[in-house]
């Protein structure tokens, strides 16, 4: 019985690739955003709640996945740790030359696809 | 994980199936946090670069344009009084958004939420570009 329910499933998953293609596969956006380096400071980072044992250690709570029709308290504050650090390191991006601009992106642009922005490989140079 | 508020946006955005990109000049200005900086806040910097993708943000470059191009319309918006003297890195940003054909800029800078938006569409149009919406956060999370 469990061996015919697992052929069914897995015949299940056969057809819906074939009728719908890719599940995993993303829509096409309706439109695009941009987000600034703001946003992306506070997305990283650890949590900041924790929560204490009986016992009295804490423990970092399991992340959570975010529902974004939920938790309708949450609000986004007008400054933020990150919208500070990002004020300052603006300043001194005014300062660059459209040559430095250009490097910074490409160094960073290494660490997003998995290097570590050092310059320090030949294909850098 | 990051900010509880930051990681509740980004869901909002996805169901509603907006595409999300960070321009050229965010990324490096987050090498420079994680790498000129002294700060705590480097590592959160990294973490950013390192997982924009997994976060489903793109990232594009403008190479075709070329980086002189960007600068001198940034410029052209500094000379026209939209931004305060010497902020040249958010009027790149505003270029290099409109230059992608993005629409609707998020970000918390005063200085940028504070732009005339009938005078910076009126100024993109002058460069053949499309208008741009500069919003904060919070309005993307009524």
């Amino acid at each position: 019985m469990l061996s015919h329910i697992r052929w069914q499933s897995g015949n299940n998953c056969q057809s819906w690739s074939k009728n719908y293609g890719n599940p995993i596969k993303r829509p096409l956006a309706e439109f695009l955003l941009i987000l600034t380096a703001t946003n992306l400071l506070n997305m990283s980072g650890k949590q900041s709640k924790v929560r204490k044992s009986t016992g009295g250690t804490p423990i970092a709570m399991k992340p959570y996945p975010i529902d974004p029709e939920s938790s309708a308290d949450i609000t986004y504050p007008k400054t933020t740790e990150g919208s500070k650090i990002a004020a300052q390191a603006r300043k001194h991006a005014n300062t660059w030359t459209p040559e430095k601009r250009h490097e910074m992106f490409k160094r960073g642009m290494q660490i997003v696809y998995g290097a570590t922005g050092d310059c320090s490989t030949k294909i850098c140079r | 994980m990051g900010k509880v508020f930051a990681q509740r946006l980004l869901a909002k955005l996805r169901l509603r199936q907006h595409g999300i990109a960070a321009p050229p000049a965010v990324i490096g200005e987050l090498f420079h946090i994680a790498s000129e900086m002294s700060h705590p806040a480097n590592a959160h910097a990294i973490e950013a670069l390192s997982k924009i993708q997994r976060w489903g943000i793109e990232t594009y470059s403008l190479i075709s344009v070329g980086p002189e191009i960007v600068e001198i319309n940034a410029h052209k918006l500094l000379g026209a009084g939209l931004l305060p003297e010497g902020e040249v890195h958010d009027a790149v940003i505003i270029i290099e958004t409109a230059l992608r054909y993005i629409p609707i800029l998020i970000t918390s800078d005063i200085h940028l939420l504070g732009i005339n938006p009938a005078k910076l569409s009126s100024m993109l149009d002058d460069f053949d570009l499309i208008p741009v919406t500069i919003s904060h956060p919070m309005a993307m999370l009524p």
